[in-house]
């Protein structure tokens, strides 16, 4: 049974990335989830907005949004991130690679790769020239 | 929001951080790390007891930083990282990369 939807439209600007972090924490204390389940989702948040923010928006993202719509499915709490760049699924990258030496690691990739990581069934959609990013968190309680 | 606490320890750089690291503050570590180093300071401890908070962003700034110190025959080594930041320390493999201890002390010794 899904219960009500929370939903936070916010201009696509790095500042606002807290602002989501800080919603998203607010909706997952309401549902019941434990601390680490809120740092992951939190964190998640983050590392796809950020990527909105810099590689959707090129840092110019102030006449754009990020929307955010959360919803508890049972046990469950299900994001979903909407913004309107380019047509682009962050699920397709490789992922990062653990590297033997320093100079072997390049910046980049990590942010989607602790996204895999910390939440469960991701998905993505691009619908009415958006794209759509959802994930799961199971609710526990630490 | 990060503060930055910067103070020398004999031959070491001690870099305190408090706070959240993420894509708004990162920067702000990565500029006082890179000013330590370009100065001349190229034995770095990185305290990170009070991050309660790091993302990919901050990763990227002490990598780089720990790069810009090895260029420099020097060395930039983490102390006391909270659970959560050693959780993506290892997801991200930086673990074997960084030279990291439990003990403030222990750090700034290893130099």
């Amino acid at each position: 049974m899904s219960s009500q939807q929370h939903t936070l439209r916010v201009p696509g600007e790095l500042p606002q990335i807290q602002v989501l972090c800080d919603f998203v924490m607010n909706v997952a204390q309401t549902v019941g989830m434990g601390d680490d389940g809120i740092y992951h989702c939190q964190l998640s948040v983050e590392e796809i907005c950020t990527n909105i923010v810099e590689h959707g928006y090129h840092f110019d993202g102030a006449g754009k949004s990020i929307e955010i719509v959360c919803e508890q499915i049972e046990d469950r709490l299900r994001i979903s991130i909407w913004d309107e760049a380019p047509a682009f699924n962050p699920l397709l990258r490789p992922d990062s690679k653990h590297h033997a030496s320093l100079d072997d690691i390049m910046p980049g990739g990590w942010g989607i790769f602790f996204v895999k990581k910390f939440m469960a069934n991701l998905s993505y959609r691009y619908e009415n020239n958006r794209n759509g990013l959802t994930m799961e968190k199971i609710i526990t309680k630490d | 929001m990060v503060d930055i606490l910067v103070s020398e320890q004999g031959q070491v750089t001690l870099v305190q951080v408090q706070g959240r690291v993420d894509s708004m503050t990162a920067n702000q570590l990565g500029e006082a790390l890179t000013k330590e180093i370009d100065g001349g300071s190229i034995n770095v401890v990185l305290d990170l007891s009070s991050v309660d908070y790091m993302s990919s962003a901050g990763l990227r700034e002490i990598v780089t930083a720990l790069k810009k110190a090895k260029r420099a025959t020097g060395d930039l080594r983490l102390a006391q990282p909270s659970d959560r930041v050693r959780e993506v320390l290892e997801m991200a493999g930086l673990d074997t990369i960084f030279r990291i201890y439990t003990s403030q002390a222990e750090a700034v010794g290893s130099f």
